[in-house]
């Protein structure tokens, strides 16, 4: 080995094969950001400098990253004089905490629209704060973070992001010792899983709630949960046992002494009947379940599902000017409450009223939006909402020449001005 | 570092050729392991492709399994060098290439003489960053975890203008610490090392966009001719591929004119490349630096030649030609100042000098 002599070409080649190029070292922005606010731990600093080193990508990300905490917090360009590293953490995320409590209040005021446009622009901000929240264990701005985001990334069918913050939430709920933030995040988890297709976890998650508040003596939100595992059973043709926990269903609305429940299991009542065909029965409960709904003080929850289910019942027995009322009501509370997936839901039973009352134009209008939102959101519905159109077309071809273009993200504008279309309908005589 | 590596190759083929089958196909499996990405780097730098060199590979190894009783490799690069005959041996009887034993080793086999430096390599080659860290130490200097966070936090103040306050917080240091890691010369040529030698997916992504540096995906998309979408100022997606040719896969200009199916000149090549050096970042990034280092009272670090050979080093290693290596290194070198002629580089390139000086540095750390 201590001989001058030069290796022979074949040695040189195979110790270069063996030593082979080395892939960098990678880091994720999350440690980048707990570097830039001074609380990263000695692993992740290290992680952070061998990334940095191996290569200039990794010290862009961090300029970045760096920038983006200076402009959130307000920060002076120059570093002497400001605040510390490690309080920049905290305020970092109470900072974003207001973010999402900001975009909250956007979607209740029913601007869904800049609620979707603020989230998205800042959705890398909030994911780096609530982990930020999670790993300093600064848990009440997590539940605060969790409780404003956690509906609108559902909606948004933000599954990465959807599932960190469940994980946090009940990590929060747990530190916070808030089981009913667990009860909330429970109702949630069903609500996703039911959306993939996947009833039986769905309805687990939802059984986990009804134990939850049974044993926390808050009966308003067990009659909640059960009504959600009735209404699951009825859409995935589970007969026998929905009919097993009709009783308990009833017992639980009556005595959790809402309102907007009992409407609801009146409403769960006259879908099951329409889906069986008794139209007459259906319509029946459907009215019951609207007159409970009138004394409801608080109905958002369920006033939609259970207006949507009575204009149906009032469709197939074609008294389409009650049903075309009642789904106007309905359009309206999904825009106020940005809840896309009801409002495309809507949409195609209106759609079904207008065409059998000669509403063609406005009829193919709504199933346009319709298609939009399911192809937007990515739904499973998106084929059956494409034919829907299809089919309409096809049915009145002399009306296929005037077909609008969908829409896409701009459903509220969309779905708004059908509604002041409506209205007008409404204060002209009805169709007959 | 790998003090026990002989002895566990050792052991490991006693098992191998031991009379317990399933102990025996254990320790195959993990000789094997080692050697297989070097076995398959071989192949494909003959011109196979990655699925030829894997069946060649496969092929290799069965056959030394079922000889594996008159294994006479005892050492980690015997082993090895007896791998790299297996596997060009089952190449060429896969495509019935014309080729006798003699010929093989003339190709293919390591002389007696250099099987120790083949250990030392087969030892660290195990540990990939081990190997790193050992080129780091021999030519930067002192190559712990606290010099690289040193150097990261010394390429936050000489090389971003970062406050030396903010670099000692952002990595929990004092700022007395950040001021020591400014005149230690190995913290200091480590930060030097990675600010003036790019991953070249790094290098071909900012010379192609400074402002907003391509990522590895997008220059993927920009070879496969799915770059419509990527924006580019000031190069066409031809030229953009040519530069990718050059920074990421290391082509020489003729290379280039064969790749692009002849529909570029050499002297269009030529032109391109040009333009390309003039967006190297690397001598602008080397005055940043220098005149940091003048700040605080020594620039001496980039004058000293073991950064040189230390990017010398990594450029072989990612099979550079010396001509690109030249057009690399010598526009910072020009900076710094220190005298990098093609000669100097050529003088250390071949022969496996740095690769020998490597292999010696390793069996003294291992002794």
């Amino acid at each position: 080995m201590t001989s001058e002599a030069p290796l022979s070409s074949q040695t040189v080649d195979a110790i270069w094969d063996l030593f082979g190029p080395l892939d960098p070292p990678s880091v994720d922005d999350a440690a980048l950001l707990a570097l830039a606010l001074g609380v990263a731990d000695q692993a992740t600093r290290l992680a952070c400098a061998q990334a940095m080193l191996a290569s200039p990508s990794a010290q862009t990300r961090y300029l970045v990253v760096r920038a983006r905490v200076r402009d959130q917090l307000g920060l002076e360009p120059d570093f002497a004089g400001t605040l510390g590293l490690p309080a920049r953490a905290e305020l970092f995320v109470s900072r974003l905490a207001q973010t999402a409590r900001s975009i909250e209040r956007l979607a209740a005021e029913g601007r869904w629209t800049d609620a979707e446009a603020r989230l998205r622009s800042q959705t890398s901000d909030l994911r780096a704060a609530w982990r930020l929240a999670g790993s300093a264990g600064l848990w009440e701005e997590a539940e605060e973070m969790v409780r404003a985001l956690i509906f609108p990334m559902m909606e948004m069918r933000a599954a990465e992001e959807f599932s960190e913050l469940l994980a946090l939430g009940y990590q929060a709920s747990e530190a916070l010792d808030k089981p009913k933030l667990r009860s909330i995040l429970l109702s949630y988890e069903g609500v996703w899983f039911a959306r993939l297709g996947d009833p039986a976890r769905a309805r687990e998650l939802w059984w986990e709630r009804v134990e939850l508040n049974r044993s926390l003596g808050n009966p308003v939100a067990e009659a909640d949960a059960l009504l959600d595992i009735a209404d699951s059973l009825r859409q995935f043709g589970d007969q026998a046992g929905l009919l097993a926990m009709l009783d308990k269903v009833e017992r639980a609305v009556v005595s959790s002494g809402r309102p907007d429940l009992e409407a609801g299991f009146w409403g769960l009542l006259a879908e099951d009947r329409l889906d069986k065909g008794d139209v007459a029965t259906a319509i029946e409960h459907g009215v019951r379940a609207l007159e409970i709904l009138r004394r409801a003080e608080n109905a958002i929850g369920v006033a939609p599902h259970v207006r949507f289910t009575a204009a149906r019942a009032f469709t197939a027995d074609k008294r389409y000017g009650e049903a075309l009322e009642l789904l106007a009501d309905c359009l309206e509370t999904c825009v106020e409450n940005g809840q896309a997936s009801s409002a495309a839901a809507t949409l195609t039973e209106l759609a079904v009223a207008l065409e059998a009352s000669g509403g063609i134009g406005l009829a193919r209008r709504c199933l346009e939006v319709s298609f939009a939102i399911h192809r937007e959101l990515g739904t499973r519905h998106v084929k059956t909402a494409e034919k829907a159109v299809e089919d309409l077309a096809a049915r009145h071809p002399e009306k296929s020449d005037d077909r609008l273009t969908p829409p896409g993200e701009a459903w509220v504008s969309e779905s708004s001005a059908i509604l002041a279309i409506l209205r007008d309908l409404r204060s002209a005589p009805a169709p007959s | 570092m790998k003090a026990a590596a002989g002895d566990r190759f050792a052991q490991e083929l006693a098992l191998v050729v031991g009379e317990e089958e399933a102990t025996a196909q254990e320790a195959f499996g993990r000789l094997t392991d080692l050697v297989r990405p070097a076995a398959l780097r071989r192949l494909m730098r003959q011109g196979a492709n990655a699925q030829d060199a894997q069946d060649a590979v496969q092929t290799a190894l069965a056959d030394l399994w079922k000889a594996r009783r008159s294994l006479t490799a005892r050492t980690g690069g015997a082993w090895y060098a007896l791998v790299r005959l297996a596997v060009a041996r089952a190449h060429a009887r896969r495509w019935k290439k014309e080729t006798t034993d003699a010929t093989l080793v003339q190709e293919w086999g390591i002389p007696p003489q250099d099987m120790p430096s083949l250990d030392v390599a087969f030892a660290v080659a195990e540990d990939r960053r081990s190997l790193s860290r050992a080129a780091d130490a021999l030519w930067l200097g002192n190559a712990t975890e606290e010099a690289e966070l040193g150097a990261a936090a010394i390429q936050l103040v000489l090389r971003h203008r970062i406050e030396i306050e903010e670099a000692a917080a952002t990595f929990g240091v004092s700022t007395e610490r950040v001021q020591r890691w400014l005149r230690d010369p190995a913290v200091v040529a480590r930060a030097l090392y990675s600010a003036l030698c790019w991953p070249g997916d790094d290098l071909a992504g900012h010379v192609l966009r400074p402002e907003a540096p391509l990522t590895p995906r997008e220059l993927d998309r920009l070879m496969g001719g799915g770059a419509e979408a990527i924006s580019l100022a000031g190069w066409t997606n031809l030229e953009a591929r040519v530069v990718c040719w050059r920074l990421r896969n290391g082509m020489s200009e003729d290379e280039i004119v064969q790749v692009s199916g002849r529909s570029l000149a050499r002297h269009e090549v030529e032109a391109i490349l040009a333009k390309a050096r003039e967006a190297i970042p690397y001598a602008r990034i080397a005055l940043t630096m220098r005149q940091g280092l003048e700040a605080s009272g020594d620039p001496t670090p980039l004058a000293k030649a073991g950064l040189w050979k230390r990017m010398a080093f990594e450029y072989a290693l990612r099979e550079l030609s010396q001509p690109i290596v030249v057009e690399l290194a010598k526009p910072p070198a020009e900076v710094a100042p220190f005298p990098l002629t093609p000669d100097q580089i050529n003088n250390w390139l071949s022969g496996g000098r740095l690769a020998r000086q490597l292999a010696e540095f390793l069996l003294k750390e291992m002794s």
